[in-house]
């Protein structure tokens, strides 16, 4: 859904058993700055968190997942497009009967963004 | 009347992602909004299905709402606060809400410091319960 509106995968590299880390650009022209906020570009922490959402999905192979809970997500630095053209994401999937368990950690080499801890069923 | 007032004069977003049509109903604690999911709703998903994620920032704007109808009773003209999602905790999604829905969220206030307020936000469609959590909104100082 905002794949390629609003980030871009430049780069994967799996990791031994269900990680990967994802290398993101974010489209600054993406239309969600329009609103959020005008003139003041910030990115928005849910788009960041469907972001995660759609990282997990490439990483299992599913078409679509949903979040059915999220035990916590925080919102650690502010991120603007403009400052913060390109972030890594660690994601985790961990597999059970209903779905993943997914961690996901948001970050460049200065600053930590976002963490995320949930469950995500197909 | 409360759901007389220009959501507009409440939140600091704009299109593409208002997420609440209307204030319904507030007082010191706790806020009422509605929206209801359209064709161009920026998190509608391709199977007519809002995503969670949309769930999610249509409380975090009931909660803006709540801070921007608080501002406007004590009387500020300022545009209205703006507000960031600080943390996400507790999620649980009972049902997923689809074009045409009509949702309803209640935020109630449960911690308000400094520029820190923790808010319980539960929203429903028409029909059915959709999600409820917990978040923590730090407003721009």
């Amino acid at each position: 859904m905002l794949k390629d509106k609003y980030f871009k995968i430049t780069d994967c590299t799996k990791e031994e058993g269900q990680g990967a880390t994802y290398t993101v650009s974010l489209l600054s022209d993406c239309k969600v700055y329009d609103g959020h906020f005008p003139g003041e570009p910030v990115c928005p922490g849910v788009c960041n968190i469907q972001t995660v959402k759609e990282c997990a999905q490439l990483l299992v192979g599913e078409q679509s997942l949903r979040i059915q809970s999220v035990k916590r997500c925080r919102f650690k630095t502010l991120m603007t497009p403009l400052a913060v053209p390109q972030v890594s994401i660690d994601i985790n999937a961990t597999k059970h009967d209903n779905g993943y368990t997914v961690t996901a950690r948001i970050y460049d080499a200065q600053t930590e963004y976002m963490d995320f801890n949930g469950e995500m069923t197909p | 009347m409360i759901d007389s007032i220009d959501i507009r004069q409440l939140i600091p977003q704009r299109q593409p992602i208002m997420m609440v049509d209307q204030l319904v109903d507030a007082d010191e604690q706790s806020a009422v909004c509605q929206l209801t999911i359209r064709q161009d709703n920026f998190f509608l998903q391709s199977d007519g299905t809002l995503a969670e994620t949309g769930i999610i920032e249509h409380m975090a704007q009931t909660a803006s709402a709540h801070c921007g109808f608080l501002a406007l009773q004590s009387g500020s003209n300022d545009e209205a606060p703006i507000g960031y999602i600080a943390e996400v905790k507790g999620f649980s999604l009972l049902s997923q809400p689809k074009l045409g829905d009509t949702l309803t969220t209640t935020i109630r206030t449960l911690l308000s410091a400094g520029n820190v307020t923790v808010v319980s936000a539960e929203t429903n469609a028409q029909d059915r319960p959709i999600a409820t959590t917990q978040l923590k909104i730090s407003l721009k100082e």
